[in-house]
């Protein structure tokens, strides 16, 4: 390893350092989880411990996406979109089972889990989880994030190899891209989007 | 004198030095992947319907007219209602006492705002700016 980029990758780390204890949610609380969420955020809990203190309400500031509650067939491409209008790197948590797998709800409108539209890097069970457990999903997606091993993360960090290797003249052939395109979603055909 | 203004210079610098590193931090370091979806305006996810620069009825703007005019009779005649002890004192007041004559400075003024204010009432009652049909 030369000189060069062992400062890259000295920097790297730095940044993914920063990045893990300065998450700006995005809560998309639709349902009773919403309680639980709260109490995280709330001083017993207190989620600012952690550097993710700060709940913005615009997809524009936001880097963390909690969805927090049941997601419904057509709340999908509404969820699809405010991810897409994030800021980058991004980061999704699923909050409970509904959010994670659908949880009991065996019906023709709730979406088995919001994976389906959105790439989740972590998952929280529990209905409703403990506002430890989600400390503790916290605290993995903090090891996920310095690790650089977020879908969006590990999306980026194709897309630059991707460039240099062109530049340079040759192939990439790294990780594909984890995040499936809106085009391309089985979910997301009838809707309009942007891509 | 110098080092008086010295740390307060030293503080601007900083917050400034401080502010415009943030900003390269995040122009040099950040990834830049723009796209279609956010150029799109938020709207908690939904799609836009119609534009922002909608059009109003004008009624809105005669209530707001309206309301000025009963807006600034409130904050004048507030200020006078305090002052009018005095204003109705020909002499020097102290301790509430008056030691000169009744004086209708006061109230002769404020009878001449309302008039005017009452003369512009008038007039909007009776070009039917008030009601909402």
């Amino acid at each position: 390893m030369g000189a060069a980029e062992w400062m890259l990758s000295k920097l790297t780390d730095a940044t993914n350092w920063a990045r893990k204890f300065s998450l700006f949610q995005y809560p998309f609380v639709t349902a009773c989880c919403g309680m639980e969420f709260m109490s995280v955020a709330a001083p017993k809990y207190d989620i600012a411990r952690f550097g993710a203190e700060f709940p913005r309400f615009s997809p524009r500031q936001a880097d963390l996406l909690i969805i927090v509650g049941t997601i419904t067939e057509r709340q999908g491409p509404a969820l699809r979109r405010i991810y897409d209008q994030m800021c980058e790197p991004k980061w999704v948590v699923a909050f409970g089972v509904c959010a994670s797998t659908g949880g009991f709800y065996q019906n023709y409108s709730t979406m088995p889990g919001a994976d389906q539209v959105v790439p989740v890097d972590v998952y929280i069970p529990g209905c409703p989880p403990r506002p430890e457990q989600v400390l503790d999903g916290l605290i993995l997606l903090q090891e996920r994030i310095q690790r650089g091993e977020g879908h969006s993360q590990i999306t980026i960090a194709a897309e630059s190899a991707q460039r240099k290797a062109e530049k340079l003249g040759g192939t990439y052939e790294g990780p594909l891209v984890s995040i499936r395109p809106v085009g391309e979603h089985p979910k997301l055909q009838d809707h309009k989007v942007e891509k | 004198m110098t080092s008086d203004y010295l740390s307060a210079a030293l503080m601007i610098l900083a917050g400034v030095g401080f502010a415009l590193l943030l900003t390269a931090a995040a122009k040099y370091l950040g990834p830049h992947r723009p796209s279609a979806a956010k150029d799109y305006p938020y709207e908690c996810g939904s799609e836009v319907i119609g534009s922002p620069r909608a059009r109003f009825e004008v009624k809105f703007y005669q209530v707001a007219i309206v309301f000025l005019v009963f807006d600034i009779e409130t904050a004048f005649l507030y200020p006078w209602a305090l002052k009018y002890r005095e204003l109705s004192c020909a002499g020097a007041l102290a301790a509430g006492k008056c030691a000169g004559g009744v004086s209708f400075f006061g109230l002769g003024e404020i009878a001449v705002f309302m008039g005017i204010l009452i003369v512009g009432l008038a007039y909007v009652w009776r070009k039917r700016a008030i009601g909402w049909e």
